[in-house]
């Protein structure tokens, strides 16, 4: 299967040359103060670790110094963020788990400003096009962060800029010369590196490095829900150990032809092949191979060019757009997939590419696409390619994976739902009614943006239609688990409070519970499942647990 | 099995039983694991190459750091390279057992010196730091080739350790050069300040390759890609395999059985392959 490993690797090569950026400009930044003599010495450190009870985060940068008129040891600690943007300036909803994570950790960190030696504060720097993300992070970032900058350029493209100062560079002495060379020059870098620093002095020297208070109203929180439920919250992680069910597994081994008795998992995965009709669809053809490799056969004849037997493929093979789709897209590449939803046509998104109506317009553009992206491919070539075993075995992987990462597919929340009916109580779709699931974020827009209400929560409601509960159940890989933490918890907070008069306070007694899916002998790091629930969450990993939860809370 | 080969080479080194009883984390993924990875035949091979260097009556050293911080005498001579950050980065963070300025000591220290009546020599191990910094501070790219074995001519001096930088010297028959670290997590070589002296050159004498699964074509494309790479004017390091397999390289090829290990490496055979290779030096 082609890899995505190559655009990762680019992905990670250009985020490394902006964060070493960022810190050459922290440094001078720093120098610049010892050179006014403002203060002595610094220390700038890069990957610093915050750990504490409910955080292991590490941060791109802390700059450490005593300022002699503030009278403090001053910590800046900082998290630099790259937004590659895409040529149809749409934001790119996948960014969003990331934000998440980086306003989640922003706000853990925050337990160092307790100290009272110390002057804590925390910048963010977000370096490329800033509508790459939904315009609330902006924002949430300014009422999260104590600083936060922006760099990015209407002429050029940032990255290119920045990656000039690694040119033929391997050596820290050696970028940072060319780093010199550039603050001095009346380069656009120079300038946005000028802008920089000059932000930062104006936040330090004039206006003495405020605090941003609402992020200590945030904090605060998150501490009076811990207070709150101390007891709770450890008996939850001393239960945590080895507590996992392995619905998302057990459904996708069912899929796969293992035997289960559990009624709801097979109700389950019942509902995940309808679905995934994909997977249906693929499963079958693979049982039936020579079937689809004569029906190709046979249909490629009735097309006189490549082309309009491509698009006959794409949007006319009714029973086999799903599969035809994934197939066309990959099987004639060896090389690296380009992000999906950077096909770069309008129209086309990461959620109508595979089953979306296309219309002959968007599909000629699609196919025009596929076909400039491999040279000398013919009609009986693409014939061949369909029907090689390297296509069969692209159908295999595609179901494998898709089985376990379709974003549509939820077995683990849609056992919890089945449990919870059989169970006797009611669930609805949160996103309607008048509770719809905001969070807080929208109260902080300006620009006028809308907010949308959080998908992927339910309402457990009794009989009576009263409303017990927001739910939610996902799985966790051991791999991921306090990633998905860190980035769900943001959900919580921001759903179970609001903002009065520029305060943070509870907006509802009505308890979010996450029910955690995870394999059966994992143990979840404690710090993980802690912030998740300092930060507003209820967290179960079985039926018994949900229902013990709503009973405990409700009194029903 | 392979904690019987650690009390086997207790008796054969006594001189090194601090380093061989090394307790902590690396010299434990060192011992304990199966023979199969060849790390006990690498570590093993360090040893005899000290050992064998002593008999030839080298004065044979081993820097007060590594007796102190013995488990960190098993980690490589590599500098410690921070991946950048992915998108969306792992909040899982790996806690070494060591800070980063002993990571960054054990990097550039090399694991043992000798002296043969007044010339200076050095081993490192799995990488040679003073010549990637050469290569690097004249403008070559980085490279990712580490050979088991590396000796080097000449000493080096620790000339200050503080403002999170490491300073050194290294200094030998061509020259010198001052060498200033950052001590830091880094995608890039920290390597804050490079001078040196208009002759300075890195003089790599020898350098060892062991393996137990390599085929020897494999061996005889690496160790020629070293020759290249750690070549100094034209002259090319002195290039020895040592095989827990039974094929031969085209280079001077020591094969050892490795269930026998440690006696395979300290039998009369072995011992005629050691004093072969370091005879150039002596």
């Amino acid at each position: 299967m082609p890899s995505h490993m190559g655009v990762q690797k680019f992905a990670t090569s250009r985020n490394a040359q902006v964060e070493t950026f960022i810190d050459l400009v922290l440094n001078q930044y720093a120098e610049n103060l010892v050179q006014s003599k403002r203060i002595s010495s610094y220390e700038l450190t890069g990957q610093r670790h915050f750990e504490s009870d409910i955080a292991s985060d590490v941060w791109d940068h802390s700059l450490v110094f005593f300022d002699p008129i503030l009278k403090k040891n001053v910590e800046i600690w900082c998290q630099t963020t790259c937004y590659k943007g895409n040529k149809t300036g749409k934001p790119e909803p996948n960014k969003t788990y990331e934000v998440r994570e980086t306003l989640v950790e922003a706000l853990s960190v925050r337990k160092l400003a307790e100290n009272p030696d110390i002057l804590f504060r925390t910048a963010h720097f977000t370096v490329g096009c800033k509508k790459y993300t939904y315009e609330w992070f902006q924002a949430a970032k300014e009422f999260t962060f104590d600083l936060s900058l922006y760099v990015d350029d209407t002429n050029e493209d940032i990255f290119d800029m920045i990656a000039c100062l690694f040119d033929g560079a391997s050596a820290e002495f050696q970028v940072r010369k060319n780093f010199s060379e550039a603050y001095c020059s009346d380069s656009s870098l120079g300038k946005h590196i000028k802008r920089l620093i000059q932000n930062l002095e104006d936040w330090h020297l004039s206006r003495g490095l405020p605090v941003q208070e609402f992020a200590d109203s945030q904090y605060e929180a998150i501490k009076i829900e811990q207070s709150n439920r101390t007891s709770e919250i450890e008996s939850t992680i001393a239960r945590s150990k080895n507590a996992g069910n392995d619905i998302k597994k057990r459904c996708n081994d069912l899929v796969h032809g293992a035997e289960e008795t559990d009624d709801l998992i097979i109700s389950t995965t019942n509902l995940l092949l309808d679905k995934n009709p994909f997977i249906k669809s693929a499963n079958g053809i693979i049982k039936n191979w020579t079937d689809y490799v004569e029906h190709l056969n046979d249909n490629s004849k009735d097309f006189d060019d490549l082309q309009s037997f491509m698009e006959y493929l794409w949007s006319k093979d009714k029973a086999h757009v799903l599969i035809n789709r994934r197939l066309l897209l990959r099987v004639g590449s060896d090389e690296a997939i380009n992000y999906i939803q950077d096909l770069d046509i309008p129209g086309v998104t990461e959620h109508n590419l595979y089953k979306g109506q296309h219309s002959p317009e968007l599909t000629r553009k699609i196919i025009i696409h596929i076909i400039e992206k491999h040279s000398n491919l013919t009609k009986d070539g693409i014939v061949e390619l369909l029907t090689s075993n390297k296509a069969k075995n692209l159908l295999r992987s595609s179901i494998w994976f898709e089985a376990r990462n379709g974003t549509d597919l939820k077995p683990s929340f849609d056992y919890i739902e089945l449990a919870l009916k059989k169970a006797g109580y009611k669930i609805t779709k949160a996103s309607t009614g008048n509770n719809k699931p905001i969070g807080y974020h929208s109260q902080l827009v300006t620009s006028g943006e809308r907010v949308n209400a959080y998908t992927n929560l339910k309402l457990v409601c009794s009989q009576s239609n009263e409303i017990l509960a927001y739910l939610k159940g996902k799985y966790f890989r051991p791999q991921e688990f306090p990633r998905r933490c860190k980035e769900e918890a943001y959900v919580a907070l921001t759903l179970t409070n609001e903002i009065m008069q520029n305060k943070l306070s509870k907006r509802t007694d009505i308890p979010a519970i996450m029910f955690v899916d995870m394999p059966r002998d994992y143990s979840p790091p404690e710090y993980a499942l802690r912030r998740l629930m300092c930060f507003g969450w209820y967290v179960a990993f079985s039926v018994e647990d949900v229902i013990k939860i709503l009973k405990e809370i409700n009194g029903k | 099995m392979e904690n019987n080969i650690l009390l086997q080479s207790l008796k054969y080194l006594p001189e090194y039983s601090t380093l061989l009883a090394a307790e902590g984390v690396l010299a434990r993924n060192t011992w304990e694991a199966n023979l199969s990875t060849g790390k006990a035949l690498e570590i093993l091979t360090l040893f005899a190459l000290l050992h064998y260097s002593q008999k030839n009556s080298a004065v044979c050293q081993i820097d007060s750091f590594f007796l102190e911080n013995a488990d960190l005498f098993y980690s490589r001579n590599e500098i410690p390279y921070h991946h950048g950050a992915q998108a969306g980065h792992d909040a899982v963070y790996s806690e070494p057992s060591y800070s980063l300025e002993k990571r960054f000591l054990s990097a550039v220290m090399p694991r043992a010196t000798f002296t043969i009546d007044d010339r200076e020599y050095m081993v490192f191990r799995e990488g040679c730091p003073l010549h990637l910094f050469k290569h690097i501070a004249n403008g070559g790219e980085i490279y990712k080739d580490r050979p088991d074995l590396v000796i080097v001519e000449g000493s080096i001096n620790l000339l200050e350790l503080k403002n999170q930088k490491i300073s050194l010297k290294h200094s030998n028959s061509l020259g010198d050069a001052e060498i200033v670290l950052s001590i830091k997590n880094t995608n890039l070589v920290p390597l804050y300040d490079y001078q040196k002296t208009a002759d300075y050159d890195v003089i790599i004498n020898s350098i060892y390759e062991c393996s137990v699964s390599k085929t020897s074509s494999h061996v005889d494309e690496q160790l020629a890609r070293y020759q290249t790479l750690f070549s100094e004017k034209q002259i090319l390091p002195n290039c020895f395999f040592v095989n827990g397999k039974e094929a031969k390289s085209a280079f001077s090829t020591l094969n050892v059985d490795i269930l026998k290990l440690p006696h395979s490496l300290f039998d009369e055979k072995a011992e005629d392959y050691f004093n072969e290779s370091l005879s150039s030096l002596l």
